[in-house]
């Protein structure tokens, strides 16, 4: 005890001189007075001593790593922003940005690119956003996602159109709230459509859970369409189970199966090749991704990267029907651009079709179902009714589903006439009836 | 023992008896400084010696990179007044010790804290023509007509060229300039320094408000010096979007009604000085 004593009594003394004999004042923030020396040629803030964890994730990105901050965050080369310099004698003080700024992604990918250095000192070459990239109006009127992109410039949450750009490019998550039509029903009578009505809302909801990093980059096939558009996937992989014929799958004319009960169908289609839009059950979950989705929504895109399925369908015209050379990533379009009259895969005769060659049986005319209708009848479709209908009006039909199963009635009320009753609900369930 | 103790008493007596002087508590206390010379005599590093010995330690601006040596506290922290500034920032009276013309302080005494901004708010940069670093400075700048406000130079603050070169000249280069504005938070007196587009300027705003330092000086110092800064960061990592499908029988769009964030990922950013 009187050891401790004497170790506190050393202690308050030995305390009590130190700030007897201190003449120091301790400073608040040590190191204000440390100047760090900008006079060299670049940057010397280190931007990364405030932002590691940006650092790190721009270091796990697939695209950008290469990059230095400087390179986007003290981008001129299109802005014409003057940044403050730190070069003592020739400085320039800083106007619309001091040390950095946040930019547009169309900065540098808006018109025809820009080149820009990278960390190894080598000129690379920042691709346009094609579509989006064009001017004001951000391109043509066919991109699937520009009301996405006037949104994003609209909104604040980012610069300009970045959150668009973010939302697919990045792993910045999103929740998407989508609401559309329940059904459609419509009469079909000599091939021309009467009572067509929509009923009903469908909200539908996506969540597309990322990492959240908005810089980390993704590689362009790690973009998922069917993440943001799951109501689709479900519609073409899942769709409504139907236990006595082929499940109620919608969206894309998948119907035709030679696993169908009834043996008799190939899986070519009228122009002789496999067919277009055709997955076998088997595969559908693995094969329903984005090159599925560009067979339709970027036929450009899909026979560029398809040399085979390009000669096969003949796909250099089918591009030439389309507008897939002006869109970013998919084009909003219908059956009729494909299949419309004049279109390169305008609707031919089946020669599957009862009365065809393949020996359905009926003869005359009902092999032709609607093809050489005159008006068109996809085109009277697409006429006349909006686009988001087209589709589904279509596939009110085609959908393996609602075909009778085993070749039984009245082929010729639907194949020749072109009588029937339909309902159909929009994707994901696809259910529909068809009399 | 007792003889011993009758000895020690018998010494102290006599050491008391013949010592003329009383011992002072603080040592040195009545050795004034003379301070009627020009500028300033107390020794700032006396007190504030980790400053100078951060001040010594690297060259950087203001601390000797110029080739110059570094800036005197005095040039900073007994603000001169400054014709090229961004007048929002008061100019201070400070207490002067010259003997016949000695001025009692007004807003400060000796030194005060300042804005980075005070020097740095100007509308000039870059090197100025026709100047030679060795020339004379006073000469002619004492001069009304030869200064933009026709008043002498800092109002006649500095007469020696040594005190105008620290500031305003690199020996490396022989160059005299301007002290650079700080452009780009549109807080100069520069009329084309919007900061539209600055990505710090929320950071440099929140600086202004807060009261921990002179107007923006956390933000300056946080990025223009080794002190070591502690960042929260509280960024958007998700998106909500709700797209409506707008239709009538003949014409449909996608309409995307609503982007908004969803939700947010924290981390800390630690910059070690």
């Amino acid at each position: 005890m009187r050891k401790r004593i004497m170790i506190l009594i050393l202690f308050f003394g030995v305390a009590s001189l130190t700030f007897f004999a201190s003449t120091d004042v301790i400073s608040l923030f040590a190191g204000q007075h440390s100047f760090i020396n900008i006079s060299g040629e670049g940057n010397q803030i280190d931007c990364v001593a405030c932002h590691h964890h940006i650092a790190d994730e721009l270091n796990h990105s697939m695209i950008h790593a290469d990059l230095s901050c400087e390179a986007c965050h003290r981008f001129n080369g299109t802005t014409d922003i003057t940044f403050a310099s730190g070069d003592r004698s020739h400085s320039i003080p800083g106007k619309e940005a001091h040390a950095a700024y946040t930019p547009r992604c169309l900065d540098c990918h808006g018109g025809n690119g820009v080149w820009i250095e990278n960390k190894t000192g080598s000129s690379v070459h920042a691709p346009p956003a094609r579509a989006f990239g064009e001017g004001e109006h951000y391109g043509s009127n066919y991109s699937a996602h520009k009301t996405l992109v006037l949104k994003a410039n609209a909104s604040n949450t980012s610069i300009g159109e970045n959150e668009a750009c973010l939302v697919c490019h990045t792993n910045y998550s999103c929740k998407i709230s989508y609401s559309y039509f329940y059904n459609i029903d419509y009469n079909i009578s000599n091939w021309n459509i009467s009572s067509f009505s929509f009923n009903g809302t469908r909200n539908y909801d996506i969540q597309w859970n990322k990492s959240g990093a908005k810089h980390e980059f993704l590689k362009l096939s790690d973009i998922k369409c069917t993440k943001c558009h799951k109501n689709i996937y479900d519609a073409l992989v899942n769709g409504t189970s139907n236990p006595s014929n082929e499940n109620y799958l919608t969206h894309a004319p998948i119907e035709i199966d030679n696993t169908g009960s009834s043996k008799n169908w190939d899986t070519d289609n009228p122009w002789g090749h496999y067919r277009y839009h055709y997955i076998p059950d088997a595969n559908r979950t693995e094969w329903v991704n984005n090159s599925y989705c560009f067979r339709c929504h970027n036929v450009n895109k899909y026979a560029s990267e398809h040399s085979s399925e390009n000669a096969t369908y003949d796909l250099g015209n089918v591009t030439e029907d389309t507008n897939s050379t002006e869109v970013h990533c998919a084009e909003a379009l219908t059956c009729a651009s494909c299949h419309g009259s004049g279109r390169t895969k305008e609707v031919i005769d089946n020669p599957d079709g009862p009365g065809g060659d393949g020996g359905g049986g009926g003869g005359g005319d009902e092999k032709k179902g609607h093809s050489g209708t005159t008006p068109d009848f996809v085109d009277e479709v697409a006429s006349n009714y909006a686009r988001t209908f087209n589709g589904d009006i279509c596939m009110g039909c085609h959908e393996a589903a609602v075909h009778p199963d085993g070749g039984g009635g009245q082929c010729s009320s639907c194949h020749k006439y072109g009588n029937a009753v339909v309902n159909i609900e929009s994707e994901p369930s696809g259910y529909a009836t068809n009399t | 023992m007792k003889r011993m103790i009758m000895l020690a008493i018998a010494l102290l007596a006599i050491s008391i008896f013949v010592l003329p002087v009383t011992l002072s508590l603080f040592s040195g206390q009545h050795c004034w400084y003379n301070l009627t010379a020009g500028g300033n005599q107390v020794p700032c590093e006396k007190c504030h010696a980790d400053v100078a010995e951060e001040m010594n330690a690297l060259a950087g601006p203001h601390t000797g990179e110029t080739g110059l040596g570094r800036l005197k506290c005095s040039y900073c922290h007994r603000l001169p007044p400054i014709w090229r500034r961004n007048t929002t920032f008061e100019n201070y009276t400070y207490a002067s010790g010259d003997g016949t013309g000695s001025q009692p302080g007004v807003e400060s005494h000796a030194a005060s804290t300042i804005p980075c901004m005070y020097c740095h708010s100007g509308d000039k940069s870059g090197v100025t023509p026709t100047h030679d670093l060795n020339f004379y400075c006073w000469s002619c700048h004492q001069a009304p007509n030869q200064n933009p406000n026709y008043r002498p130079a800092h109002e006649g603050r500095y007469t020696n060229s040594e005190d105008c070169r620290r500031c305003h000249g690199n020996a490396h280069t022989g160059d005299v300039y301007y002290i650079p504005p700080a452009g780009g938070f549109s807080l100069t007196t520069n009329a084309t320094d919007t900061g539209s587009r600055a990505a710090h300027k929320t950071f440099v705003m929140n600086a202004i408000s807060n009261p921990d330092m002179e107007d923006a000086n956390e933000a300056c110092i946080g990025c223009h010096t080794k002190i070591r800064v502690e960042s929260n960061f509280n960024v958007t990592s998700s998106l909500m979007i709700s797209v409506n499908d707008s239709y009538n029988l003949s014409a449909s769009y996608w309409n995307v009604v609503n982007i908004s964030p969803d939700g947010y990922i924290t981390y800390k950013e630690v910059k070690e000085g």
